[in-house]
């Protein structure tokens, strides 16, 4: 049985872990965000136009070396840690029940998505992308029907009531909340159908669909950006589509299920590469992804620097792995 | 006589030896008769089952002209005069080995040994009482055929070759178990069965050394993947037109000997919700129908577990009128709600396992105790809530609507019952990215069981999703091929 997969499999991994990131992005955001995250998906097409071309010419990752594979590794697994860490601080928000038990129920949802996200990921690579697949478009629906109200109830008067932040200042904070790229440089490599076309569309998509979360949580939360600490959580809360009973939950199961997937697609990511890595590691691949990510998940808070330290180790990984994959061929010719 | 020692025994030439090795074989069992007697000047010997060969037949087609012969020399010019003159039976076999020898009586076969023969002569005079075909049991409908499989393996395969007229339909007979000597058959389409499907098929039948097939439940495990699956990949039915369309679709069906069912390889999740009545009525309204199926599918597993998360932790998702009719029938109750709950899906569990376990005439007070007294007192008496029965019987009942999944549906309901009263929508989030993983993991032969929704094929929507007319069908040539991966 192959593990290859679709390109539509693909991005919809892809999307379902950026959206979870844009409902854990914390701070204040502005139409600048909207545009700094959809010029962002432009600049990071560009860096990924190599690895599209090293996987064209039917480059593996195999063929890159130990420094790139350590790189891509390295960066899946702190981005993983961080998909722990905004779980933590947004889940709070959006009213899982262990939450209100503090530190101890933070531990216990964590490990509760862990054992999830370990099953999801050891059954493999096909199963998780079906279901991914379902789960996206269960969660579009979902999300749809947020977006929908939130619009309803959007008031132009709040993109101009936003704080404007810079446009650069917003790319940067695109980027740096862009970690999932180690675990699509991986993933590319599975993904049966046209390459270039999975890349454009994935980041088209990417793009579009970033912009219009941002969008949406600014007309609905822009006047109020100053007190709240996460402003899609908190728009998808003020929009209620009817008047006498209120649809948080259905956030909070689009919520659970995008950062189900989001861990176990760079668990899955990052298990795929240990075996490339360290081959001696024959058991247990999943379970010491998933328990590195949780630590460090839960002693993230303290380390200021490393969404910068994930983003970079994360392009670095779409760029190094592809140079060192060319240089690897001209000198052989 | 140890084991199967005796199968690959040669018959003995001798008749005397030859009897006393079979009554060694059979331990003188009393329901295998011998007659010993003399026909063509040859010392003869008449075998056959007690109870499995039709006597009137046997008399008359065999016994009769047999018993006239004229003088030959030797037994080999017995055998051979019978081969060339004689049409006693359309079935006829010539066992060497003891083995083959037994099974062929114990099959209801007349069987004739003969001094100085090392082979013997079977005549297939079967006559054993069979249940006669009937409508199928659990997979009613109301305008199609209502015609079900039996427990006699010649019979179904007749139903369905009096449905398939064709050379194309392939029957492979073979014999499983090394007690039961269980007749299976694996019957397909050689123009639409993949090849490599039919390969991978007949090795995991090679792989059974079982000593008893008694169900089908004996052989699915050997034709589905060994790891953990929620669901079959193999399907189950009574129905030959089902039998019949699956095979048309170029899939592998295995009909076991003594089981009324066919099992069909591969099976896809989405045909859990089709029947053949989809197909008599106009497609608007088989649609129709369809969603309900898929509704209720979701309902049956999902709706206590709902109720149960919304009432105890997201009380917000209700309108003011509900939730205050809610919050004053849960205020009486003595039991949580997650407790009360887990008391009625597990009191409804106990009941459906009488009904089914109990004599037919004592079902009918089944259902008046449990429907009448047990429920109505227990609402009465304040020990469950009006909502939540409601609540359990609906799910009940959408379950119902699916039986083929009953087993999985009555799991997944106590597990997102338990996620959801725990960890509210919270569990029932994290519990149903397993379940739905596991779903889309179950896969057999390279055939995903989600597929046409998950890999998606837009052309395989036509009788998913939807159900499209048989003038646009007609052209569709489809095979289960398509969603291989």
């Amino acid at each position: 049985m192959s593990n290859k997969i679709t390109s539509f499999q693909l991005c919809s991994l892809m999307l379902i872990n950026d959206i979870f990131v844009l409902f854990c992005l914390g701070g204040e955001i502005s139409a600048a965000t909207a545009a700094g995250f959809g010029i962002g998906s432009l600049i990071q097409f560009l860096f990924a136009i190599p690895l599209i071309c090293m996987y064209k010419k039917r480059g593996t990752l195999n063929e890159c070396g130990k420094v790139g594979e350590i790189t891509l590794l390295a960066g899946i697994i702190l981005w993983g840690g961080m998909l722990f860490s905004m779980l933590t601080k947004a889940g709070e928000l959006v009213f899982i029940p262990f939450e209100s038990f503090g530190k101890r129920g933070s531990i216990i949802t964590t490990i509760l998505i862990a054992v999830v996200c370990l099953y999801i990921a050891s059954s493999g690579i096909k199963a998780m992308s079906r279901s991914a697949v379902i789960a996206a478009a269960l969660g579009a629906v979902c999300l749809g029907i947020v977006v929908v109200s939130a619009v309803i109830h959007s008031d132009a008067v709040n993109i101009k009531s936003a704080e404007f932040t810079g446009f650069f200042r917003e790319l940067s904070k695109g980027f740096a909340l862009s970690g999932g790229f180690a675990g699509f440089t991986v993933l590319l490599g599975f993904v049966k159908d046209n390459i270039t076309r999975t890349a454009v569309g994935y980041f088209i998509a990417k793009g579009i669909i970033s912009a219009a979360v941002l969008i949406t949580g600014v007309l609905v939360s822009g006047g109020i950006m100053e007190i709240v600490d996460f402003p899609i959580v908190w728009a998808a809360q003020l929009t209620q589509p009817f008047s006498v009973q209120r649809i948080d939950s259905l956030f909070l199961i689009v919520f659970t299920v995008f950062a189900v997937y989001s861990i176990a697609v760079q668990a899955s990511a990052a298990e795929y590469l240990i075996g490339e890595v360290f081959p001696f590691i024959k058991r247990y691949r999943c379970s010491i992804i998933l328990i590195i990510m949780a630590v460090i998940g839960a002693v993230s808070e303290k380390w200021r620097y490393l969404g910068i330290i994930t983003a970079v180790l994360a392009v670095m990984g779409l760029i190094i792995v592809p140079i060192i994959y060319f240089i690897k061929r001209k000198i052989r010719v | 006589m140890k084991g199967n020692d005796y199968k690959k025994q040669r018959i003995y030439a001798d008749l005397q030896q030859n009897l006393n090795y079979i009554k060694k074989i059979t331990g003188h069992s009393t329901d295998i008769l011998v007659n010993e007697f003399v026909t063509g000047g040859i010392k003869c010997a008449f075998l056959c089952c007690d109870g499995m060969l039709s006597s009137r037949a046997a008399a008359d087609m065999v016994l009769a002209p047999i018993t006239d012969l004229p003088k030959q020399a030797n037994a080999q010019g017995l055998f051979d005069y019978i081969q060339a003159h004689m049409l006693l039976s359309a079935d006829r076999s010539n066992p060497d080995n003891y083995g083959d020898l037994l099974r062929l009586i114990h099959s209801g076969f007349a069987v004739f040994v003969a001094e100085g023969a090392n082979t013997a002569l079977a005549f297939g005079v079967q006559g054993f009482s069979t249940r006669g075909v009937q409508e199928p049991s659990g997979e009613g409908n109301i305008l199609g055929s209502h015609e079900g499989f039996s427990e006699t393996i010649r019979t179904n395969l007749s139903l369905i070759r009096r449905r398939l007229k064709t050379p194309e339909l392939v029957t492979k007979m073979m014999t499983k178990g090394s007690k039961s000597n269980t007749e299976i058959c694996l019957c397909y389409m050689k123009d639409r069965v993949p090849p490599r499907l039919l390969d991978r098929i007949m090795k995991s039948l090679d792989e059974i050394d079982l000593e008893t097939i008694l169900s089908t439940g004996y052989i699915r495990p050997f034709v589905e993947k060994k790891s953990f699956e929620l669901f079959n990949s193999t399907g189950l039915t009574e129905r030959p037109d089902v039998v019949c369309s699956k095979l048309i679709e170029g899939r592998a069906v295995i009909l076991v000997d003594g089981v009324p069912y066919g099992i069909i390889i591969p099976r896809l999740l989405c045909e859990s919700f089709h029947t053949i009545d989809d197909y008599a009525h106009k497609p608007f309204y088989a649609v129709f129908l369809r969603w309900i199926r898929y509704g209720a599918f979701v309902l049956s597993f999902l709706l206590p577990a709902v109720y149960t998360a919304i009432v105890m932790y997201h009380p917000e998702l209700l309108n003011s009128t509900l939730l205050m009719l809610l919050a004053q029938e849960e205020e009486n109750a003595p039991l949580s709600l997650l407790t009360e709950s887990f008391i009625v899906l597990i009191m409804y569990e106990v009941i459906r396992e009488a009904g089914v376990r109990l004599p037919k005439p004592v079902g009918g007070a089944v259902s008046i105790i449990s429907g009448l007294i047990i429920g109505d007192a227990a609402v009465k008496s304040g020990l469950v809530s009006t909502p939540l029965l409601t609540i359990t019987a609906l799910s009940v009942l959408g379950g119902l609507v699916v039986p083929d999944l009953n087993p999985q549906i009555t799991l997944l309901r106590f597990a997102f019952l338990a996620a959801g009263g725990i960890l509210g929508f919270f569990g029932i989030s994290v519990l149903a990215c397993a379940v739905l993983t596991n779903i889309c993991g179950t896969e057999d032969y390279g055939f995903p069981f989600t597929a046409p929704i998950s890999p998606f094929s837009s052309k395989g929507m036509g009788d998913t999703l939807f159900r499209m007319g048989f003038r646009k069908m007609q052209n569709r040539n489809f095979t289960v091929e398509e969603y291989h991966e």
